[in-house]
C-alpha cells in the first residue's frame, strides 16, 4: 500500500496516465485528420553513436554554455540573430542568422507552419547552411544536442508543441533517363521554373523581389549549383523541401499537389539534381 | 496489485477532469432559444482615404498593369464593407457547420474575399482560378508567423487547410506581393463580417453582457460592451474616421 501511494504521488506517472487516456480520445477526435498516414516518416539521420542526452534543466544549461562558446557571435547574446558577427553580414541577402526567439524554422520534416522535430535542429547544426552557416560536426553529438534544447527553449512556440514528421511516401527511385524526363513535366506543370527558371538557373519570372519574412531579399535557388541547397542536396532533402516548404522564405509546400502522387516527387526530385553542373 | 491498478486510473481519471477544466474555453453547443441579435452598422466618418494603384510587376498578361488595393471600401451613408465584428467573451452557444468551407480564392492576381470570417477549426478552401503560380501565406497574429505556406500550381484544386489559431490571420502570395487578405477566426460562431452597405447581424445570440470586437485591417480595433436581452435587437453601431 505504501509503495502504491509513493505511486500515485510521483508526477511522472500521473502524467503518465493521463496521456494514454488523453491521447486517444484527443486522436479520435481528429476525424479530420486524413488517413493518409502511410509509408514511414521521415527519415532522419542522426548521430548513432552517442546516447541522446536528456532534454533538462541541466541540458539546456550546458547548452547555453556551448552556445556562447560557438554560437553567440552570430545568433547574439539572447538568441535574437543580432551577434556582433551579424553587423558585418551584408543585408543585401537572406539569410540573416535566425532569430530564435522567432520560432520560425524552414529546414524542417514536419507540415508547413509546424516547428521543427529536435532531429530538424541537430541536422542544421551538424551540416551548417551551404554557403551562410558553418557546420559543427567538431562539437559533440551530445554536445550538440544541449545546443538544440538551448535553442529551443529561446522560443515560447516550443512549448507544448508536438511537432510529427510527415511521413515519406516511397523512396527516391533510379536516376534514370524516364525518370529525369518525368520530373521534368512535374516541374513544368507544377509552374517550378515560375521562380526557378527554365533551366533552373533561379532567374523565373517571379524571381525578382522574392522576400524572406525578415523581409531580405531571398532569391530563388540557382538548381544547377546542387551542393549550395541549403536544406540539403540528398534526394530525400530534396523531398522534404519540396514537401514542407521552407518557412520563413517563399518557398511554399507542394504536399497537397502530390497527394496520391507522391512518386511523381521523386520523379522532381531526379530531374533537380540532373540540372547540377 | 489489482488496487494499485485501480488507484492508478482514479488518480488518472482525476488528472484528466483537472485538466479539462483547465481548457475549458473551448466552445460548446447549447440550444439558444431565447436569444437575441446584436444588429448595426460600421461606417466611415468623413472621406475615405484612397486605395492605393498596386502595380503588377508579375504575370501582367494574367493580373493586368495595375490593380485597385481594396482597403477602404466604402458605399453608401459612408457604410464600410469588409469589417470583422465578433463576440470575444463567448464559449457557449448556437451551433455551426464545422465542415463547412470558408471559400478563399486567388481570382486575377487578388485575393476573394478580401476579408472573411470563420471559426477557430473550420476549414479554408482554397484555390486558385488562375494559370499562373501562386501560393497561399497564411500568418497568425501580429508576429505573422507562418500558418501555413501552401503551393498552388494547378487551377480549381481547393486546398483545405484548417485555421488552428484564433484571431486575425493574414493572407499574402509571395509571388506577387500586393496580394492582401485577412480572415478573422473567432472562438465562437458569433462573428461576422460588413457588408457593402457596413451593416452586420449576429443572431441567436444567448442573453447576457458580451465584449465585442470590431477589426479593421487599416483602421485598427475597437472593442465595445454590449448587453444582449432575450428576443431582442441589440445595436451597436460604430464610425471609424482617420
Amino acid at each position: 500500500m505504501k509503495n502504491s501511494i509513493k505511486f500515485l504521488f510521483s508526477l511522472p506517472t500521473v502524467f503518465m496516465l493521463a496521456l494514454v487516456v488523453v491521447v486517444p480520445a484527443t486522436a479520435q477526435a481528429e476525424e479530420d485528420k486524413t488517413e493518409a498516414n502511410k509509408g514511414p516518416l521521415m527519415d532522419i539521420k542522426v548521430s548513432p553513436y552517442t546516447k541522446r542526452p536528456a532534454e533538462d534543466g541541466k541540458s539546456v544549461a550546458a547548452g547555453r554554455e556551448i552556445y556562447e562558446n560557438s554560437c553567440i557571435f552570430c545568433h547574439g547574446p539572447d538568441g535574437e540573430g543580432d551577434g556582433p558577427v551579424a553587423t558585418y553580414l551584408s543585408k543585401d541577402l537572406a539569410p540573416q542568422p535566425r532569430d530564435f526567439t522567432s520560432g520560425i524554422y524552414k529546414f524542417r520534416s514536419t507540415a508547413s507552419g509546424e516547428m521543427p522535430m529536435d532531429e530538424d535542429l541537430f541536422r542544421t547544426v551538424t551540416r551548417g547552411v551551404p554557403g551562410f552557416m558553418p557546420g559543427f560536426e567538431g562539437l559533440s553529438p551530445t554536445d550538440r544536442w544541449k545546443v538544440v534544447y538551448y535553442i529551443k527553449s529561446l522560443s515560447e512556440d516550443f512549448k507544448g508543441a508536438e511537432p510529427e514528421a510527415i511521413n515519406v511516401v516511397g523512396s527516391a527511385i533510379p536516376s534514370t533517363a524516364v525518370s529525369i524526363n518525368k520530373g521534368y513535366e512535374v516541374y513544368q506543370q507544377f509552374k517550378c521554373w515560375e521562380c526557378h527558371g527554365g533551366g533552373g538557373l533561379g532567374d523565373g519570372k517571379k524571381a525578382p523581389d522574392l522576400k524572406d519574412d525578415w523581409d531580405y531579399p531571398l532569391p530563388p535557388r540557382n538548381l544547377v549549383h546542387l551542393r549550395s541547397y541549403k536544406n540539403g542536396s540528398e534526394s530525400v532533402d530534396i523531398y522534404r523541401t519540396i514537401m514542407a516548404g521552407l518557412d520563413g522564405g517563399a518557398m511554399p509546400s507542394y504536399a497537397d499537389f502530390f497527394e496520391g502522387e507522391e512518386e511523381n516527387a521523386w520523379h522532381l526530385v531526379n530531374y533537380v539534381r540532373s540540372l547540377s553542373r | 496489485m489489482k488496487k494499485n491498478i485501480f488507484v492508478k486510473c482514479i488518480s488518472a481519471a482525476l488528472l484528466l477532469a483537472v485538466c479539462t477544466t483547465a481548457t475549458a474555453a473551448k466552445y460548446k453547443v447549447v440550444d439558444v432559444s431565447n436569444g437575441g441579435s446584436i444588429t448595426g452598422a460600421i461606417t466611415f466618418s468623413g472621406t475615405p482615404p484612397k486605395n492605393p494603384v498596386l502595380k503588377a510587376t508579375k504575370d501582367v498578361d494574367v493580373c493586368g498593369a495595375t490593380l485597385t488595393a481594396d482597403y477602404y471600401i466604402v458605399g453608401a451613408n459612408g457604410g464600410l464593407k469588409n469589417v470583422a465584428i465578433a463576440i470575444e467573451n463567448i464559449d457557449a452557444g448556437k451551433a455551426y457547420d464545422k465542415k463547412e468551407l470558408i471559400p478563399f480564392t486567388n481570382k486575377d492576381c487578388m485575393f476573394g474575399p478580401h476579408v472573411s470570417a470563420a471559426v477557430k477549426g473550420q476549414k479554408l478552401g482554397i484555390v486558385s482560378e488562375d494559370p499562373v503560380l501562386h501560393n497561399t501565406h497564411l500568418y497568425s497574429g501580429a508576429k505573422l508567423k507562418t500558418m501555413y505556406n501552401i503551393a498552388l500550381p494547378l487551377q480549381n484544386k481547393v486546398i483545405k487547410k484548417k485555421l488552428k489559431k484564433s484571431g486575425v490571420v493574414t493572407v499574402k502570395c509571395d509571388a506577387h506581393e500586393w496580394m492582401l487578405g485577412y480572415v478573422y477566426v473567432g472562438t465562437s460562431p458569433y462573428v461576422t463580417v460588413s457588408a457593402d452597405d457596413g451593416s452586420f447581424t449576429i443572431s441567436d445570440v444567448p442573453p447576457g453582457s458580451y465584449k465585442v470586437t470590431i477589426w479593421h485591417e487599416k483602421l485598427g480595433t475597437v472593442s465595445k460592451d454590449v448587453t444582449v436581452t432575450a428576443g431582442a435587437a441589440a445595436k451597436l453601431d460604430h464610425a471609424f474616421s482617420k
